[in-house]
């Protein structure tokens, strides 16, 4: 009698151990399941808006530089005063916009007038460069939000517009840091 | 006997519980798939609105750009009681567009104005999107720089 006792009890053990085991593997199997969906999903996102923020800059950049400054800019637009400030960088500029310098002026203006209220407005940190090609150097370099600080930057970036002047090249660049 | 009972009571407890499970899930993707397709026809009806032939500049000008005396034609247009306000209707739905003229005149402008009315205690989550345009002065032939702000209904908050 306490034979079959045991040997009843033995077997709903090793039946309880297969239940443990089914139950293990289906959490398993759950587990990784979410994490695999999550984690593509988080991508496709991370990719729209990635495309979002670079259409975004790259359409700033190009009306910003079509931009007619009006008279007291000599009716000069942007890009041309972009191009006097790259080639006249030791005098900082040679057309005078509002009683300031075409390099002084660009330096307070873009972030005023241009960046701020389109990127500002979404929450978004960003870096405008504009570099002299000959030797590497920041004619302009202006940096916005704690997010642009970071030690391993990541960012959205447009493609470098090439500025060519009569005598020096540079590229402009702005970037949205995430 | 009891044992098959027993066996037949945690299958169908953990059945339940995975459906339940499950269910809510689908309900959070359903929800989430619905936020981003409204999400996705906000940014729909902001592309066509810088690609109006009503608004966009003439010529061969690749980048945002909207004519400064179109504008004021089409806003007589989309008003309420404007002959095309039906039209637009159905590419603006419920949302607000306001085009703020930057550089050189500052000046702020609504172009279309139909925001879901509220009733008390309801919020709604909104979206608005940022276009930077050109504004074509066609009188002078310049540009200036302007931003439009085109907010829409996404769905209805709890």
């Amino acid at each position: 009698m306490k034979t079959r006792i045991n040997r009843k009890m033995k077997k709903s053990q090793v039946e309880i151990l297969g239940i443990a085991i089914i139950i293990i593997l289906l959490i398993i199997g759950l587990l990784f399941y979410f994490s695999f969906a999550s984690k593509f999903s988080f991508n496709i996102e991370e990719e729209k808006s990635e495309i979002e923020d670079r259409q975004l800059i790259t359409n700033l950049i190009d009306t910003m530089l079509f931009t007619n400054l009006g008279v007291e800019c000599q009716d000069e637009t942007m890009k041309t005063l972009v191009k006097d400030c790259v080639d006249n960088i030791e005098s900082n500029g040679e057309i005078i916009c509002y009683g300031m310098k075409s390099c002084d002026f660009l330096d307070d203006k873009i972030d005023k007038q241009f960046l701020k209220p389109v990127l500002g407005i979404k929450d978004k940190d960003y870096i405008f460069n504009l570099t002299n090609m000959d030797n590497n150097m920041n004619i302009i370099n202006i940096v916005s939000g704690d997010n642009c600080y970071k030690k391993r930057l990541d960012f959205t970036s447009t493609l470098p517009f090439p500025i060519t002047g009569n005598v020096k090249n540079a590229q402009l660049r702005l970037m949205i840091c995430n | 006997m009891f044992e098959n009972v027993g066996v037949m009571i945690v299958f169908f407890f953990l059945l339940s519980f995975g459906l339940i499970f499950y269910g809510n899930y689908q309900q959070q993707s359903i929800r989430n798939m619905d936020f981003e397709f409204k999400v996705e026809n906000v940014i729909k009806s902001s592309r066509r609105i810088t690609n109006l032939p009503e608004l966009k500049c003439s010529g061969k000008i690749s980048h945002n750009c909207i004519d400064s005396f179109k504008l004021e034609e089409f806003k007589k247009l989309i008003k309420e009681d404007g002959d095309g306000y039906d039209y637009y209707y159905n590419i603006f739905v419920k949302g607000t567009v306001i085009l703020e003229r930057i550089y050189p005149e500052q000046k702020s402008e609504i172009i279309y104005n139909n925001p879901l009315k509220r009733r008390r205690g309801d919020w709604y989550k909104n979206m608005t999107n940022v276009i930077p345009v050109s504004i074509h002065y066609s009188s002078d032939e310049k540009y200036g720089f302007g931003v439009l702000y085109i907010s829409s209904h996404i769905g209805k908050g709890i």
